[in-house]
């Protein structure tokens, strides 16, 4: 794994809008190319960078990422939801293996800086005119463009299966992207693994919001009240079975 | 990261009580912190921690961004005086299969990790838990549980005292890990608002913490009355809170003290303190909010107000003066840089 150093704005994070003020033609959703955001021209901007090694390249970063994601686009050049799982698994991968570890990627401001100077097209793509601002910036950094990408991977990576990305690339309910990215159970890997994969295997009846939202509730209650973590792997996964008979 | 927190965060299951008997706060943690790089301890003193009341937080004495791991020996004790004060028997029908449980994760990042071992005589020592400083991001939170290892006797429907249920649990403890680099807290936000009527003696305004659940701390032009919470922190009572108010009662006064007089040859100490604090800008003529949050800045004396508990007020006093020298010497360089260019 070679490391890099991964370059971001200092201090933009809280006040985007004042170089980028929301009526600005950066946001013009017509043309995505007409405004690109650069950094160097604003001299109250610092760059900084966290990380070891080289200068990690964004530009070959971006226009890989796009001949892979991009080639998914609709008749309207719109990304649709199913591209998260794959651009998920993509950013996650190139990332690891050029040094992005869990502490760099907390980092609000690494993503910012992705998004509002690199990414600008594929969010676009992606999020449309509703979401675009908010998915653009890191006020909420769980449901930014990129950063909810990468730790959806992250924390759906399955170390011990031969495929490491069994679950991170299944057509999941958006419900359990959300509870992924927000809630603290998912930081659980034992648990958290074993819940996906009962919402993998049992899709046909699980893998919708109802099920989901009460299913993922009662683990957590439960590993409240019995530490789900010290059991063996078998005797997880029945309470975890036991939990979803109860939904 | 207790049991009511994950029911807290979920509405439906705000009312729920504990379906059995549980000893809260009925384990403590005690033990050390050493910080490596390039697996070789950075000071030959460790840092003690306890899960004791108030003094939960510990700092790492200024070598937050430069660690590349912590290596923890904690030992976890059952103590029937304490918290609830059940005897384990109470507890379980089978106190020889408890285990006891180190459960770490840092939020930020989303790391979790857990460690377990039997409860011997009252305790379980855990030696060289490394926590690896790529996986987690600002704080990290300890705490221990203690937990069966077999079914229990007594069963009920709720899943109690089964394997693995929680019988007891420590308070937890916090490692402050902030690093320069932490850019949720880091630099300083300069907040376009005006100050409000009430605070409209308010010279500078400080986040210390960076964290909106934290309180934000006035910083009063009067010096009588320095210090103000805007919002009451959670524990009023908690030692840590009224240090950190005593203390920063000093270094504002300090502060406020040197700035008005001028610090004289604060040219040649400029250098050391950039490294700490970074994006230093102070802009005041507009009566606008100045919103500080050099992540070192706060670790430091937070670290200072840690071993400050145990000193007499003379040390406490040359602490502080200390601190504010420091402080007055950033605001004075950063107001020359404003008003030069």
């Amino acid at each position: 794994m070679a490391s890099h150093q991964f370059k971001y704005v200092n201090g933009f994070s809280h006040q985007w809008s004042l170089f980028l003020p929301p009526d600005s033609d950066f946001w013009d959703l017509e043309n995505p190319d007409a405004e690109l955001f650069n950094p160097g021209e604003h001299s109250d901007l610092r760059e900084g960078s966290m990380g070891d090694g080289e200068d990690f390249d964004y530009e070959t970063f971006y226009n890989e990422f796009m001949d892979e994601i991009g080639q998914h686009a609709d008749s309207n050049n719109r990304l649709l939801e199913y591209t998260d799982n794959d651009a998920a698994v993509f950013i996650y991968k190139y990332l690891e293996s050029n040094g992005m570890t869990a502490r760099i990627a907390a980092n609000k401001e690494i993503w910012l800086y992705m998004c509002l100077v690199h990414f600008k097209k594929y969010v676009w793509m992606r999020w449309g005119a509703g979401n675009y601002q908010d998915r653009m910036t890191v006020n909420n950094l769980r449901r930014n463009a990129l950063a909810r990408l990468w730790r959806f991977a992250y924390l759906t990576r399955d170390a011990e299966a031969s495929d490491p990305y069994h679950l991170t690339v299944f057509p999941f309910n958006q419900e359990v992207w959300n509870f992924t990215t927000d809630t603290i159970l998912s930081g659980n890997r034992p648990i958290w693994m074993e819940a996906l994969k009962y919402i993998k295997n049992n899709a046909e009846t699980a893998n919708n919001n109802n099920f989901i939202r009460k299913f993922l509730r009662l683990v957590r209650v439960k590993n409240a009240v019995v530490k789900l973590n010290t059991l063996e792997q078998d005797e997880l996964n029945d309470r975890i079975v036991s939990i979803a008979v109860q939904v | 990261m207790q049991w009511n927190e994950f029911i807290q965060t979920d509405h439906t299951y705000t009312d729920q009580e504990w379906p059995y008997r549980v000893g809260i706060n009925q384990l403590s943690i005690k033990g050390e912190l050493k910080l490596l790089r390039n697996n070789m301890p950075i000071n030959q003193e460790p840092i003690e921690v306890s899960s004791a009341p108030g003094q939960a937080r510990f700092s790492l004495n200024g070598n937050s961004d430069v660690f590349e791991s912590i290596r923890m020996n904690l030992v976890v004790a059952f103590s029937e005086d304490i918290g609830a004060g059940y005897q384990l028997s109470e507890l379980t029908d089978r106190p020889d299969t408890a285990d006891v449980l180190i459960v770490y994760y840092s939020k930020a990042a989303r790391y979790y990790n857990t460690f377990r071992k039997p409860l011997i005589s009252g305790q379980a020592v855990f030696e060289k838990i490394l926590v690896d400083r790529n996986e987690v991001f600002e704080n990290v939170v300890v705490q221990a549980f203690l937990v069966l290892r077999e079914d229990s006797g007594r069963e009920s429907d709720t899943g109690a005292l089964k394997k693995g249920s929680v019988i007891s649990f420590s308070r937890d403890i916090e490692i402050l890990t902030d690093a320069k680099h932490n850019l949720f807290s880091g630099g300083i936000n300069q907040v376009t608002e005006e100050f409000s009527p009430q605070e409209k003696n308010a010279l500078y305004k400080l986040d210390f913490d960076g964290e909106t659940s934290e309180p934000y701390i006035i910083w009063n032009k009067k010096y009588e009355d320095v210090i103000r919470f805007l919002k009451q922190p959670k524990s009023s009572e908690s030692a840590y809170y009224k240090l950190q108010h005593m203390m920063l009662s000093i270094i504002s006064h300090e502060i406020m003290m040197q700035t008005l007089a001028g610090v004289a040859g604060a040219e040649e100490n400029i250098e050391d303190l950039e490294d700490d604090f970074v994006e230093m800008k102070i802009l005041n003529s507009s009566r606008k909010y100045i919103h500080l949050t050099s992540a070192n800045i706060h670790n430091d004396i937070r670290g200072t107000m840690l071993q400050l508990e145990k000193c007499d007020s003379l040390t406490r006093m040359q602490h502080g003066l200390k601190l504010g020298q420091a402080f007055s010497q950033c605001i004075n360089s950063s107001m020359e840089e404003a008003v030069n260019g």
